[in-house]
């Protein structure tokens, strides 16, 4: 029997910021409008009309409220849930719960973030800003030995997966190296040329290797850029999907999960929660990994793209990385990956779930700008993000009808 | 390529302020050099960080005692950072690693007697005991060496 949540909502619209990269001399909340006002031209809705506000970002704690107040709309029913860079497709799992329910019959998700210029405006003129509290026990036990961000966390789980399985740094490279490929095919990718960025344009397992390390095993090409970005997607209930100017992308399937903040309550770092967000995915789509024609795969550091592929049954335990050798991945391949450019080579603001989101609708709507190449056939996608220090994962299942 | 490092000290990081409420056995057992874990008097594991309830699935219970450890473990996994912030810059390159203690408990910490030039000598799996470095007059900062 057909699930009730199955195609019970379609992506209708996409759009991103303006500009975005290193530098747009902008703040988040100009990023979200740019990137809602760009979503709701594609998809042909009035702001004023969005009922299901979903926000999360580089606004602040109220930003979701910051936010509508910005634009000047109140919708009926927000969410602000926080769990990095997987939060998007959260969104779409509670757009869904909220759509199905008839609360609301749209939702815009919303993301904006300086990922980049913070860097360079540091705290100046927020008075300190909020403090974390030291009694926390990720301050207190893990944050306190020097880990400081994302690669110093991952590197611990690569290894590890390095060590069960055999597998190489240069078995991960390969994952940078293809994200590259695609990015060359599109002009819009951070990393698309030399014109683009200094050390942009192709690259081979070397350059990977080679690179400075930031936190081994991971070097610098292993991580994803840091960038200013913004983007909205657009989502419907079924009886309102025809009513839009793109035609329907349809949320087959969706699943979040969770496992743990602190990297020491990990209980195996070589699994990550993908495999249950894809299992209620996959259940509600009623469709499997070997129904699917392409993959956006979170791709923060080359490990999380290969262990991912595993845990959303796209590859045994322990072959993940081959899914993107011979160029099976790649450009004309039997099955495409991360064919913006992914975070590794396209953007990455911080929390890249939204782009996974957008390069996904536009794949299987047929409008994937670029040069020759970029655009694949495929009819269906499955989306995974993943969140924190390998947290949190939600996975959503894609189709078109043509 | 190696700077030269005190070799005295082996935590550049900031001093804590200690959680007195729900870790003070820890902390005071640091100050002995000796590990303190929370244990579920209910389900009889250890588990870590503290807390205020058991977090084994299926048990969850508030009473919670703490036990010396012994102070030993392996290996699970280790990182080498190149990059760090505050006082660890100083530090760079140091190795961290997650280390499971005979107790079946995991903690973040650094490993000291390594050489993080050489990832290829360091080896999961690898003995472990534990040492502390004094950071103030009451505060020590456990830290691993392989043994
Ligand atoms: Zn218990």
């Amino acid at each position: 029997m057909t699930n009730k949540l199955r195609r019970s909502a379609a992506i209708v619209g996409v759009g991103e910021s303006d500009t975005f990269g290193f530098d747009t001399n902008k703040d988040s909340l100009t990023l979200h409008t740019e990137g809602i006002i760009n979503a709701a031209n594609d998809a042909g809705l009035n702001i004023d009309d969005i009922e299901g506000f979903f926000v999360t970002g580089g606004a602040g704690r109220f930003q979701t409220i910051a936010l509508a107040e910005y634009l000047g709309i109140k919708p009926k029913y927000i969410d602000s849930t926080y769990v990095g860079g997987a939060g998007f497709i959260f969104f779409v799992n509670h757009a869904i719960a909220a759509i199905s329910s008839g609360m609301i019959k749209n939702a815009v998700i919303s993301h904006g973030e300086v990922g980049h210029s913070i860097r360079a405006r540091g705290n100046k003129g927020t008075g300190g800003g909020f403090n974390y509290d030291p009694w926390d026990p990720s301050m207190q036990f893990e944050q306190i030995y020097g880990l400081w961000g994302a690669p110093t966390y991952y590197a611990h789980a690569m290894n590890r997966y390095m060590h069960e399985f055999g597998v190489t740094k240069k078995d991960f490279a390969e994952i940078a190296v293809v994200a590259r490929e695609w990015a060359t095919l599109n002009p819009k990718a951070v990393m698309h040329s030399k014109e683009t960025h200094p050390f942009g344009g192709p690259i081979d397992v070397d350059t990977v290797l080679n690179s400075r390390p930031i936190a081994w095993p991971l070097n610098l090409l292993d991580c994803c850029l840091v960038t200013d970005h913004g983007g909205a997607v657009v989502i419907v209930s079924k009886e309102q999907a025809s009513e839009y100017k793109n035609e329907p992308v349809w949320i087959e399937g969706s699943g979040e999960a969770i496992s743990h903040i602190n990297m020491s309550q990990m209980e195996d770092m070589t699994i990550t929660s993908a495999h249950l967000s894809s299992q209620r995915a996959y259940e509600i789509a009623g469709m499997g990994p070997k129904d699917m024609e392409m993959a956006m795969l979170y791709d923060s550091f080359t490990y999380t793209a290969g262990v991912t592929a595993e845990m959303v049954g796209l590859a045994p335990r322990g072959e993940g990385t081959n899914l993107w050798k011979n160029g099976l991945a790649s450009p004309g391949g039997k099955f495409p990956i991360n064919t913006n450019g992914g975070g590794l080579s396209y953007s990455h603001s911080g929390m890249y779930g939204m782009l996974l989101l957008i390069e996904a609708q536009r794949q299987l709507a047929g409008k994937a700008i670029g040069l020759d190449g970029r655009q694949t056939t495929a009819k269906s996608a499955i989306v995974n993000g993943t969140g924190g220090p390998l947290a949190s994962t939600g996975t959503i299942i894609l189709t078109v009808d043509r | 390529m190696t700077k030269e490092k005190n070799t005295d000290k082996v935590y550049f990081g900031p001093t804590p302020d200690p959680d007195l409420l729900n870790a003070k056995e820890f902390w005071e057992g640091a100050k002995k050099n000796i590990l303190m874990l929370p244990k579920c008097n209910k389900c009889k594991k250890f588990f870590f960080y503290p807390r205020i309830i058991c977090p084994k699935e299926g048990c969850h219970s508030r009473d919670i005692v703490w036990e010396k450890a012994s102070g030993k473990g392996k290996i699970y996994t280790f990182a080498i950072q190149h990059i760090a912030t505050d006082g660890w810059k100083e530090a760079v390159p140091f190795v961290t690693a997650f280390i499971d203690t005979e107790e079946n408990v995991r903690m973040l910490s650094v490993i000291a007697n390594v050489n993080p030039e050489d990832p290829d000598s360091i080896k999961i799996g690898s003995n472990v005991t534990i040492k502390f470095d004094k950071v103030e007059d009451d505060i020590f900062m456990p830290y691993w060496e392989v043994v």
